[in-house]
């Protein structure tokens, strides 16, 4: 597992996971809110969520999107995926957006919408913690 | 990941805020690739130059890097931008766009770009050598740095490309390792080549199959002065349908050489004319779009030369030509119209990456074009075997 853009504090947030996203053409740029059908998470909003993504796909103008969403403040809290994308990536740098990724797909698949998540870093050991909150009511 | 002195202290801020900013999104970019370390270029060549594309989001983050203070540090190209911004077009879009669209080539150029490049062959302002290490966006310039001039360079996305031309450096991964260039797969042309549209309708069936750098073999009944711009649009159309960044064509790719023996080993895919024929279309257009990739003048008057009596049995009434920016002074002197038929230049301009849902469709002989027109420009594209 790898953390890029540091974590200076613990981040704590709700969950929107997505099957599938390109930033370009999946998200709607003035709303921050998923327009794609196939993503699994229609209409849901991104805005400061931890936007957990099983793949990504589409456009190197992604991340241009990424940036303005974050300059808009419609921009996720973090975002966790099991393969890295240099689009995201190169998006995520910019605006210091942490990523995490090299996560297990088993682990992955875990995890739901409407989750809470909790991401620490022990600096000391070098180690990133993601605490999974489920609500079975 | 390996970072030398100079570039620690790039990235701890120590040369300005827009190199390390540069600096901050290689060194994740190339983590995520695996890199273990950069690698120094020589030239960098920047895609998401219109306004179409990068929208105000681009603009945004352009205007930014000026800001910081952003140059770049080794030779720098562009893209061609949408024809928004050229004259000739002023009551086909909105102020509004046409000033946005000149205000990327602006910032761009202030940041160190070649005014003279907007075009997607900088391979002909630029040669690059033999091994060369580049930075390059613009898929179909990649391939053919890779498969025509053994130079090295990867697919970079817009925004990693330009970081890269700041900060003279990009990862040391993928083409940049000769572990990489090996052939994966023999791919046979059953037939010999006889035009620009053949190649390009072969190079959108072999994107569509290829799985890793396939090593080709393949015939051209061609013009010799004409062989550049069909390899051109052939790389092209194959780098439409595959994101393969590298293809070594027998007797054409300077490294294929070392595999001439070696490749009867690899799975063999052999191609004949029905495979290619189902990407040919009936005639949608009375307008013809050639230049995808960019054309030059003297490439574009053999073609005519060539072409014209055909062009004027099948009623094509004007033609679009994309040809670098570089190209603009030539264009002033040369013709208007051949035999009745319109001509109208793009110099630095693509409409593949413009608003072209006045024109409803468009006749070419660019497999790239007939891919990415109705995808990215509103309009129907069909591809023709006119040249």
């Amino acid at each position: 597992m790898k953390l890029e853009n540091d974590i200076m504090n613990t981040i704590e947030g709700e969950v929107v996971k997505v099957s599938v996203i390109s930033f370009l053409g999946d998200i709607d740029r003035e709303k921050g809110t998923i327009i794609s059908k196939d993503s699994g998470c229609f209409g849901c909003s991104i805005k400061n969520k931890i936007l957990v993504v099983e793949r990504f796909r589409g456009s190197t103008v992604g991340t241009y999107v990424l940036y303005s969403l974050c300059r808009k403040g419609l921009a996720p809290k973090a975002i966790i995926s099991i393969e890295p994308d240099p689009v995201v990536v190169a998006g995520a740098a910019l605006c210091g957006i942490p990523l995490i990724y090299g996560i297990s797909e088993n682990f992955l698949s875990s995890i739901s919408t409407d989750d809470k998540i909790r991401i620490e870093m022990d600096k000391g050991a070098n180690e990133v913690c993601i605490v999974v909150e489920k609500d079975f009511l | 990941m390996y970072l030398g002195k100079w570039e620690e202290k790039a990235l701890q801020g120590e040369f300005g805020e827009a190199l390390q900013l540069s600096m901050n999104v290689l060194v994740k970019v190339c983590r995520a690739l695996k890199a273990e370390k950069l690698v120094e270029i020589s030239h960098a060549h920047v895609s998401g130059v219109s306004y179409f594309n990068i929208g105000d989001e681009g603009i945004e983050f352009l205007e930014d890097l000026v800001k910081k203070g952003a140059k770049t540090s080794i030779y720098t190209t562009a893209n061609p931008a949408s024809i928004a911004f050229l004259d000739k077009f002023r009551d086909s879009y909105s102020a509004e766009i046409i000033v946005k669209q000149r205000k990327i080539i602006d910032i761009l150029i202030s940041i160190g770009i070649d005014r003279k490049s907007f075009t997607c062959i900088p391979y002909k302002l630029k040669t690059p050598v033999l091994g060369e290490h580049l930075a390059w966006a613009e898929s179909s310039a990649v391939i053919y740095a890779n498969s025509i001039l053994g130079a090295k360079t990867n697919r970079e996305g817009g925004v990693t490309a330009l970081m890269a031309a700041i900060a003279g450096r990009t990862c040391f991964s993928g083409m940049h390792l000769d572990e990489n260039r090996c052939p994966t797969e023999t791919i046979v042309i059953d037939f010999p080549i006889r035009s620009i549209a053949e190649a390009s309708a072969i190079g959108l069936y072999i994107g569509n199959v290829v799985r890793g750098i396939p090593y080709i073999k393949m015939k051209m009944y061609i013009d010799e002065k004409l062989k550049n711009v069909v390899l051109r649009s052939f790389l092209a159309s194959l780098a439409s349908t595959s994101s393969c960044p590298l293809v070594l064509i027998e007797g054409v790719s300077p490294e294929a050489q070392k595999y001439v023996d070696k490749h009867s080993s690899l799975e063999k895919i052999s191609i004949d004319f029905k495979d290619v024929q189902t990407f040919f279309d009936s005639m949608c257009s009375p307008v013809l779009y050639l230049g995808c990739p960019h054309i030059d003048i003297d490439e574009l008057e053999l073609i005519l030369r060539n072409s014209i009596e055909v062009l004027k049995i099948l009623k094509i009434e004007k033609l679009y030509v994309s040809v670098p920016m570089y190209e603009q002074e030539k264009i002033l002197k040369y013709i208007g119209s051949l035999e009745g038929i319109e001509i109208v230049y793009l110099p630095g301009a693509c409409p593949v990456v413009s608003d072209l849902k006045n024109l409803k469709a468009v006749s070419t002989v660019h497999g790239k074009a007939r891919h990415y027109i109705p995808k990215t420009a509103g309009a129907s594209a069909c591809l023709v075997d006119i040249a």
